[in-house]
């Protein structure tokens, strides 16, 4: 979990090599086409980027889940990571997780959060980034109401 | 400026100075470090602009027109001292023909209001470009959507500038406006006016709105022989305060214009049941007027005036160059817009895979700051096939360091971002 060196410490917090991953290589990319499918859209007006997220439930679960659309390392990122941490969760521990997520976008210490998602920690410092990394989670919660 | 036969020579320039001393603008001379690459946002305010502000508020501060005492005599002084100062500086003889607004936006509000609600009919086609900012697309595409005008839009070329000859097939008896920029904000192309004029004039009725947001900051502007109806601008682009701006038309358009907004100062006599209009520009500028910014933009177009406006021309163009062949090196970069000579000092990039936001972010840590994002012209993106673009732009005050921090800080951005195989 390291950056190149030679960067201030808050953006090598921000650029970890696990968000460079994801963003270079993202998982769940592909909104699942199957019928009953949910899906929720989110756009940032300020540069025009948009994801959206479907989720096809089976029963009280997430059964299956993709993003689509375009966005900076840091939505796009923060995309893959809540396919891989949301498939096979209740709707209720993934609202848990969704809650958890925004808390520590907004700086907060929070326990609980698994995986890579903790990678996006580093995002709170910059706050005119924040917004990238809630689209995901703001246009699943979409998905989940609609 | 005399730099640039040098430049031609050279190629590129690596000691241009800047055109205005940096100890005029305060917040750059509080930040030596800081390299404002967004002038085509907002420009930074030289002191005699703040000191214009400060002295009328304490000099001359009352309500313009609306007093009998020596006080708001200054004031309304002072405020049409202001209009025939800045009306000069945009080669408009008629100051009376200068409407102040807070900005190029409510400009082309008024305009599509107060003379496009008055003429355009269902059926009528107003004609707009795929390069417009918001502010002139967004006011004609709702007036249109009201009216039943059919919105045409003109494409682009390759290089992003505005394809004549689709507007020349665009024309016809039944256009009765045509909105065009003067400078693209998002790219920097500059429109051929008098190509356009020629064209609009030879085949339709239309009348044609320029949007100078990105055209008065940075060319010289003669708009008694531009042949153009309106234009439209905003002071916080060209060195003065924000929230005041303003719209030139000729008189005659003028007088087909219905007023707009209503209250103070624009009416001759309210009755019960009717009212009468007070003359130009008055008739246009309801409420209390933005006196003190429009002293301030006095100030700051006086500036621009000692500075030249045909120098400004040249030290954008020889930064534009210097900029150019620099970037040009870099790997997966890619440049919008025409060559620097049709552009005004505008660069917009993308570069590989480095999304403009991320690039925003890491220059911002070498404090280089640069726009990321739509530029408020979405249906331009859509075209460039992108969702946004990096814009650094340049004004009197950048320098080489500047171009050189923002090589800079694009070779680090590559790096963090090559530092993860695909
Ligand atoms: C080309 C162009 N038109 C219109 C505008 C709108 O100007 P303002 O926001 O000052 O009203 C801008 C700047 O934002 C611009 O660059």
């Amino acid at each position: 979990m390291t950056a190149p060196s030679g960067l201030p410490a808050s953006l090598s917090a921000m650029y970890q090599e696990l968000i460079l991953q994801h963003y270079r290589a993202p998982h769940g990319r592909g909104v699942p086409a199957a019928p009953g499918v949910r899906v929720g859209a989110r756009k940032n007006p300020l540069c025009g980027d948009a994801i959206s997220v479907g989720v096809l439930l089976d029963g009280d679960r997430i059964a299956e889940v993709g993003f689509d659309g375009q966005g900076c390392s840091i939505a796009t990122a923060s995309a893959s990571m809540l396919t891989e941490a949301v498939r096979g969760r209740s709707v209720a521990e993934v609202k848990a997780m969704a809650t958890a997520v925004e808390a520590m976008l907004r700086g907060e210490a929070v326990e609980g959060l698994e995986g890579d998602l903790r990678a996006l920690a580093g995002v709170a410092r910059y706050p005119q980034r924040v917004g990238c990394a809630r689209m995901a989670w703001l246009a699943l919660g979409d998905a989940l109401e609609g | 400026m005399t730099a640039t036969p040098v430049l031609d020579a050279l190629g590129a320039d690596s000691s241009l100075a800047s055109l205005a001393p940096r100890a005029d603008f305060p917040l750059l001379a509080a930040q030596p470090a800081l390299h404002y690459l967004d002038s085509a946002a907002t420009s930074q305010k030289p002191q005699v602009v703040l000191d214009a502000l400060t002295n009328f508020y304490t000099t001359a501060n009352a309500n313009p027109h609306r007093g009998a005492y020596a006080l708001a005599a200054a004031a309304t002084d002072a405020y049409a001292g202001a209009r025939e100062t800045v009306a000069r500086f945009l080669g408009a003889k008629d100051a009376d023909t200068l409407v102040f607004t807070r900005g190029t936006t409510e400009a082309m509000n008024l305009v599509a209001n107060a003379w496009g609600a008055a003429h355009v009919r269902e059926g009528d086609e107003i004609v707009i470009t795929a390069l417009e900012h918001h502010a002139n697309f967004v006011p004609w595409q709702q007036l249109a959507k009201r009216t039943g005008a059919h919105l045409r839009i003109v494409e682009l070329t390759a290089d992003q500038r505005i394809d004549l000859d689709h507007l020349a097939a665009l024309l016809t008896p039944r256009t009765r406006v045509v909105a065009i920029t003067h400078v693209s904000n998002a790219v920097g192309s500059i429109t051929p006016v008098a190509e356009v004029v020629r064209l609009v004039r030879e085949t339709s009725p239309a009348i044609i709105v320029l949007d100078g947001a990105q055209g008065a900051p940075h060319l010289p502007v003669a708009f008694d022989t531009l042949g153009v109806d309106f234009y439209a601008f905003s002071g916080h682009k060209l060195l003065g305060p924000m929230g005041i701006g303003g719209v030139l038309g000729t008189r005659a358009r003028w007088l087909e214009c219905q007023p707009w907004q209503f209250g103070g100062d624009m009416i001759e006599w309210v009755n019960d049941h009717d009212s009468t209009w007070n003359v130009l520009p008055h008739r246009f500028e309801a409420g209390t007027p933005n006196a003190a910014d429009a002293v301030g933009l006095a100030a700051a177009v006086r500036y621009l005036e000692a500075l030249d406006m045909r120098a400004v021309r040249e030290h954008e163009l020889a930064l534009l160059r210097s900029a150019h062949e620099k970037l040009a090196g870099l790997d997966g970069l890619t440049i919008y817009g025409p060559p620097p000579e049709q552009r005004s000092g505008v660069l917009s990039f993308t570069l590989a895979d480095v999304h403009p936001h991320d690039l925003a972010t890491i220059l911002d840590q070498h404090g280089v700051c640069i726009r990321a994002g739509h530029h408020c012209a979405q249906p331009l993106m859509r075209r460039l096939g992108t969702s946004a673009t990096a814009r650094a732009s340049f004004y009197v005050y950048s320098d080489a360091s500047d171009v050189d921090a923002l090589v800079h800080a694009l070779v680090e951005a590559q790096r963090i971002f090559a530092s993860v195989a695909d």
